[in-house]
């Protein structure tokens, strides 16, 4: 490695002290992106990667009830692997102790709990309506996932359904009546105990939109009292800036970050079905792996084949005019890299080739089919963004394990896609 | 899905939660009720609890107990516990907060002589409560409760089984219990339980907004939603009762110039004109809906809602600004319109 591949950038501590220090997202060329943008961003951009790897298992179930059928059953099943044991449990315990869970609530209304401060991470901004033992409700006037589609909206409550059912105590069901994924202008999840309430039978996992038994106990707040997509309680004076359920389980901003931006969120219910699918012979890797690559790579080329949208990215990166190569797309990736709070190394950056060595760990959240969908969206772009004669890729030769390295660069490539 | 303003239903034509809470009121109710115990041993427990608390711990007498907040440097309430004197150096507390008390205790244990172990995970707790609570207990304790006094916890058997009851509860009733017992004893007390309430025409008690929200609310029992951000003297009544400013204990400075110059803020109760609302308070998110007065000033936040079956009325508590308003004077709380709501004290009977 050679410091002279990089061009000079100021280091980060000159400076200190002249401003106030505020958090921000730092690009290349200084432009600093809030600390509030960079939260929403994150957000709205993991529900990008999400809607776009539900588009791939689309392409693999293109049959809507035999998608659902997959993709609650998996999540479902995965929520009650996560939290069996209820408070006895290792992960679940913790959990509980995180949202103060009091030891003697018992049934699965207390899944809600999850759902409620799990919410406000996501920018799904919103109140509890109901908690009780027999019926909780929360409405939601807030979505970056709403541009997912429908599916979304019906795993959710299957996944609260999972995580409720490792509970003891009076059992529940969950339906989302609304949902923003549908259109609908609120999205409200709510839990129904069907010993007090009956109704049929859910037959169909995925049939989660209702009916209820307590739509005549349904409060909706009016439009004008709704919250904006950046009035979640980490954004608000009147909660001192931090998440607090109702059982004044407090949740820091860090709390926030890691379960809002960094997170992993929907992207995951179609990581967990593949995985799921792979196990049960009903796909293999090397299909997913070019599903992925080739939705992901249209996405990325996709994204800056209008030159407005090369010239708004530039503009929120603060690219200076001279410059129109691979560290457009450097600045970028830099962007996504801070975002996901991931230790990055710049081994090159100049009009040559863009080089960054990163923590492959901790950027791929557990789902390597994340790196994958990354390099792809990443070349995608590049063919936009910079140029048809640049290439991003990974390079794997001498590459430390746990790290991923990201170059961007000319070159000639007769079999490329 | 089409979906009409409604909400009602939510409490008072609610047959269920209205059984559980007039068991209670009415006969006995007896409910899981299990809390987080931190148990506190050393020769320097009773100093290191008096440090902690702003009420005298040292002169509980063994096997009685005692409700006192716990404040940090600011005198803000950070958690309100029983603490129960078992022994010369054994005390019990009784929180739902230990994921703040633990570490609070921790930060502060420094030479103390003083070992802090939870036995949530060991022992289980019910709440016998309700007038006919009393015949209840000793239709299944080996030796009678009859003269037990409250806040007094003694051990005593229910067939075979080790339990320790303590004279108290959380529903304003003057006749109320707490059994405790081992977790394996769990079955076989609550068969025990049943049968036992069946004879004093009483009811197992489920409902969580029962437990917590009608019975506590009717007789001015807070809860930590409502006390984030006060301090004891924003809390009417006994809350501040009994601190003794002439030991050292976390947050007295504070409180001190907190007693002197009255609180920032203050806890009321009300009871709103309709009594079909469905308000959103701190107990369920949040900070709760806004509170304004007439002239549309905003001057706090509603920090309980709930609903009184005995005075059929929707009530609830208010974290408003001091001095701005008193008992009769009415409020307007803007939730998805504008209710009316009358001040009031927290006890509401």
């Amino acid at each position: 490695m050679s410091i002279d591949r990089v061009d000079l950038r100021m280091p980060d501590n000159i400076g200190e002290g002249v401003l106030k220090n505020h958090a921000a997202i730092k690009t290349p060329w200084e432009k600093l992106i809030s600390y509030y943008d960079a939260y929403e961003y994150g957000c709205r951009h993991m529900a990008g990667i999400a809607a776009t790897f539900f588009e791939t298992i689309r392409i693999f179930l293109p049959d809507y009830a035999e998608r659902m059928e997959e993709l609650c059953k998996t999540n479902k099943m995965m929520m009650k692997m996560g939290f069996n044991g209820g408070f006895e449990g290792g992960f679940a315990a913790v959990h509980a102790r995180n949202n103060n869970i009091h030891p003697f609530m018992e049934g699965g209304f207390i899944s809600s709990l999850y759902g409620d401060s799990g919410d406000e991470r996501l920018l799904m901004n919103g109140r509890v309506n109901d908690f009780g033992t027999y019926r909780a409700e929360k409405e939601l006037d807030t979505c970056p996932w709403d541009i997912l589609g429908s599916e979304i909206c019906r795993i959710s409550p299957c996944g609260q359904q999972g995580i409720g059912e490792c509970y003891a105590g009076p059992k529940v069901e969950f339906n989302m009546p609304e949902a923003r994924g549908c259109g609908d202008p609120q999205c409200r999840l709510i839990c129904e105990n069907r010993e007090k309430y009956p109704m049929p039978e859910r037959e169909i996992i995925w049939e989660t939109f209702g009916p209820l038994a307590t739509m005549d106990q349904i409060k909706v707040t009016p439009e004008e009292k709704r919250y904006g997509k950046h009035e979640s309680q980490y954004f608000r004076k009147a909660t001192n800036f931090m998440c607090r359920n109702g059982l004044s389980a407090e949740f820091n901003h860090m709390v926030g970050w890691e379960g809002g931006p960094y997170s992993n969120f929907a992207a995951d219910y179609v990581t967990y079905t593949y995985q799921m699918m792979m196990r049960d012979g009903k796909l293999t890797q090397e299909e997913i792996d070019n599903v992925i690559e080739c939705v992901f790579e249209a996405c990325g080329k996709m994204m800056f084949l209008d030159c407005y949208a090369v010239k708004g990215l530039r503009d929120y990166l603060g690219v200076p005019n001279d410059i129109a190569d691979g560290r457009v797309l450097g600045a970028y990736i830099e962007l996504l890299l801070q975002i996901a709070r991931t230790e990055y190394k710049i081994i090159a950056f100049n009009k040559d080739e863009v080089i960054y060595d990163i923590d492959r760990v901790r950027f791929m959240r557990r789902s390597p089919m994340l790196i994958k969908a990354y390099n792809a969206l990443f070349y995608g772009m590049c063919k936009t963004l910079v140029s048809p004669e640049w290439f991003c890729w990974e390079e794997t030769e001498g590459v430390e394990e746990g790290r991923w390295r990201i170059k961007i660069a000319r070159k000639i490539d007769k079999y490329c896609r | 899905m089409a979906i009409e303003k409604n909400f009602k239903r939510i409490y008072r034509e609610d047959s269920w939660k209205r059984a559980d809470h007039e068991a209670v009121r009415k006969t006995v109710g007896w409910y899981f009720y299990t809390h987080q115990i931190l148990e506190v041993t050393g020769e320097d427990a009773t100093a290191f609890l008096e440090y902690m608390y702003p009420k005298n711990i040292g002169n509980l007498a063994i096997g009685r107990a005692r409700y006192t907040p716990m404040l940090n440097d600011k005198a803000i309430v950070r958690d309100d516990v029983v603490v129960f004197r078992l022994e010369e150096n054994k005390y019990w507390i009784s929180t739902l907060y230990a994921i703040r008390t633990i570490p609070w205790f921790e930060k502060h244990k420094g030479d103390y002589k003083v070992n802090v172990e939870e036995l949530t995970k060991q022992w289980i707790m019910y709440s016998v409560q309700g007038p006919r609570s009393k015949d209840m207990i000793n239709d299944l304790v080996a030796e009678s409760v009859d003269g037990q006094k409250f806040f007094e916890i003694r051990d005593n058997k229910i067939g075979d089984i080790d339990v320790k009851i303590n004279r108290g509860g959380f529903t304003g009733e003057e006749w109320g219990f707490e059994v405790y017992t081992k977790k394996e004893n769990r079955a076989a007390i609550e068969e025990k339980l049943a049968a036992s309430a069946e004879k004093f025409d009483g009811r197992r008690v489920t409902e969580f907004q029962v437990m917590v929200l009608t019975l506590p609310t009717e007789k001015g029992y807070m809860l930590m939603a409502d006390l984030e951000q006060c301090t004891p003297y924003s809390v009417p009544g006994f809350f501040s009762k009994g601190i003794n400013f002439d030991k050292e204990f976390v947050g007295k400075e504070a409180l001190l110039k907190v007693k002197e110059e009255g609180p920032s803020h203050e806890l009321v109760g009300f009871i709103l004109e309709d009594d079909d609302a469905n308000i959103w308070s701190r107990d369920k998110t949040g900070e709760g809906a806004e509170v304004c007065l007439p002239d549309g000033e905003h001057i706090g936040y509603v920090s309980r809602f709930t609903y009184s079956y005995n005075l059929e009325k929707s009530i609830g508590f208010m974290w408003l600004e001091s001095g701005r308003v008193a008992k009769g004077d009415t409020v307007i709380i803007n939730d998805i319109e504008p209710y009316k709501a009358e001040i009031t004290d927290v006890v509401f009977f």
